[in-house]
């Protein structure tokens, strides 16, 4: 078992991508509501390029999600610029240089889920609410989020496990820290690029397998509880 | 008291509706037939659309008015709706459901009664997927009531649930309705359904208003004729029930002075006397006679005068005041045979067996 001793490094790459995909699915998932929502029920002007933009990371090359996010917020960048000079805040290359990057290419999985699981909640049976006496906003807390909590759960997990993946954006915006970007996959591409480094790659390539496996499983077993539920 | 006014217009492709109409009856029944705009009226009503122009008034409170740019939305209307096939909430128990629209804290009592009227409390704690669909038709009544409202519309409330159920569901909404004095607009394309509520009724045709009224005055509207003779005119009569005869298979009924016989049916019915209890009679199955007749198997012989000959194509229709109303239909040669007229005294017969009992038993699902 000795094959399975992982170092401090590796214990920090673990550790490390486990806390970008919690945060980057907590600052998603309201964000996401609220977009999937407006997507699926609203009808506003310039919604086609809402949807488009919103949905743009996913047919992107991460590299090129990466890129973009570099010349907009790289510290030459009019974002980055204005917040170093104003605020002497560094996003590129830093921890939240990968929450950011993280963010940006699991987002769209997690809207399309919750859009689609909003559009199949009964519009009618939002409308029973409000002749209930219902507002708006306990139509939304009271109807349709519990209805939509399968396909809000499975977004969810959907985005944990893309952040777990993320690679190409995260190496381009936020680089290959050791401790402070250095997020499993990059750690296992970092492990193939250094003569003897097969065994620790192929530990932390195992790991990985076994968590995106656990992702999903788990997220089969909030459906099929949820679907019992109702 | 004006308990709703409406004065709307809606145009949507291939479609519009004008409705001008008051409302003034406790139970009013609104029909006519599959696409005449119905249900359309009542989601105008409630707000879950919105009219191109007009005025709502329920209870005299404004709800819509273009001209003074009045649309209050549909949580503040106050207007029990239950929808077609109930819409409960399939995430909440039966229960939930029905506080759900509760207004401040849950008055026990009133709970207590309406579920009891409802026949719904032995169902709270199930699921929405393990109650059938008359008991979800009762809980979604049941949901609309208990949030208080001014007024409750029923949008074919019957028309998931077989013959027995609906007349089941019928008979507990009468006393409901007076227990809690709440106005009920109820939608139906089945007349004997509605009859059996109420004979006040809003005939709506082609998006537009046939006629308001009682049902023996509507039927000599040619509009609302014309609607109404297509799904089949029907008398119903509440008859109170005096004696059960099983050995000769009779029941003993009563209206007023006049004694009527009907068969005992095979299922229970009538458990105790002095019960009300609804019949239908089709017009077709009185027969009219100048005399009262000996010997003939016909058990009932009621008098009265003709009120009202209503000519419809090759057929009259003769409305017949015994104290109660009932229409008879015969040929236009009978009627020439006979010399009817208004004003004629006449006796209306009719075979125990003719009377069709509306409910029958006590129905557990």
């Amino acid at each position: 078992m000795e094959a399975f001793n992982f170092t401090y490094e590796e214990f920090q790459a673990i550790a490390l991508s486990l806390k970008v995909a919690a945060i980057c699915s907590l600052i998603s998932l309201p964000i996401a509501i609220g977009v999937g929502w407006l997507l699926a029920r609203k009808k506003f002007p310039g919604k086609w390029f809402v949807d488009g933009f919103v949905q743009l990371p996913l047919v992107l090359p991460p590299v090129t999600t990466g890129y973009l996010l570099l010349i907009t917020f790289g510290n030459r960048g009019f974002v980055g610029k204005f917040l170093s000079d104003h605020f002497q805040i560094q996003i590129s290359f830093t921890f939240w240089a990968a929450i950011l990057a993280s963010t940006v290419v699991s987002f769209p999985l997690v809207v399309r889920a919750i859009k689609v699981a909003v559009e199949m909640v009964d519009r009618e049976l939002e409308l029973a609410a409000r002749t209930l006496g219902a507002g708006p906003w306990k139509v939304f807390f009271t109807i349709t989020i519990p209805l939509a909590m399968p396909g809000i759960l499975s977004g969810l997990i959907l985005c944990f496990a893309r952040c777990l993946g993320e690679f190409g954006a995260t190496i381009t915006f936020a680089g290959n820290i050791v401790g402070q970007t250095q997020t499993l996959p990059l750690a296992i591409y970092a492990a193939m690029e250094v003569p003897g480094g097969e065994m620790i790659a192929f530990r932390l390539a195992a790991f990985s397998v076994a968590l995106s496996f656990m992702a999903m499983v788990g997220s089969e077993f909030i459906n099929r509880k949820l679907i019992m539920k109702t | 008291m004006s308990i709703l006014s409406v004065d709307i217009i809606l145009k949507k492709s291939g479609f519009s509706l004008d409705i001008t109409c008051d409302i003034e009856n406790q139970i009013t029944g609104i029909f006519g037939p599959s696409g005449a705009g119905k249900t359309t009226f009542l989601r105008l009503i409630n707000g879950l659309e919105v009219p191109d122009y007009g005025r709502i008034s329920i209870q005299n409170r404004k709800v819509f008015d273009t001209e003074k740019k009045i649309n209050i939305s549909p949580e503040k209307r106050n207007i029990g709706y239950v929808f077609q096939d109930g819409k409960l909430f399939p995430h909440m128990n039966v229960a939930q459901n029905l506080r759900y629209g509760v207004k401040g804290t849950l008055r026990k009592q009133e709970f207590d009664e309406i579920i009891d009227l409802l026949q719904i409390s032995e169902h709270l704690d199930k699921k929405i997927s393990q109650i059938s669909g008359g008991q979800a038709q009762r809980v979604a009544i049941g949901r609309a009531l208990l949030a208080s409202p001014d007024i409750l519309m029923l949008d074919e409330p019957f028309s998931s649930l077989d013959k027995n159920l609906r007349h089941h569901v019928i008979s507990l909404l009468k006393p409901l309705v007076k227990k809690f004095n709440i106005p009920l607009l109820v939608v139906s394309h089945d007349l004997s359904d509605l009859l059996m509520l109420s004979d006040r009724l809003l005939i709506i045709k082609d998006g537009k208003c046939a006629g308001v009224g009682s049902y023996l005055d509507l039927i000599s509207l040619g509009e609302a004729f014309a609607a109404m003779n297509r799904s089949g005119l029907i008398n119903t009569v509440e008859l109170r029930l005096d004696r059960l005869d099983p050995e000769k298979g009779l029941m003993l009924l009563s209206k007023g002075e006049q004694r009527i016989f009907a068969e005992t049916p095979t299922a229970k019915m009538g458990n105790h006397n002095n019960e009300m209890l609804n019949f239908f009679l089709r017009p077709k199955d009185i027969t009219l006679a100048l005399h009262k007749i000996k010997d003939i198997s016909i058990q009932n012989q009621i008098e009265g005068v003709i009120q009202k000959i209503i000519i419809s194509e090759n057929k009259i229709l003769c409305v017949i005041d015994h104290g109660f109303k009932l229409i008879a239909e015969v040929t236009l040669a009978t009627q020439q045979n006979m010399n009817l007229r208004e004003g004629t005294r006449i006796w209306s017969l009719f075979k125990a067996a003719a009377l069709k009992p509306a409910h029958t038993g006590n129905i557990n699902s």
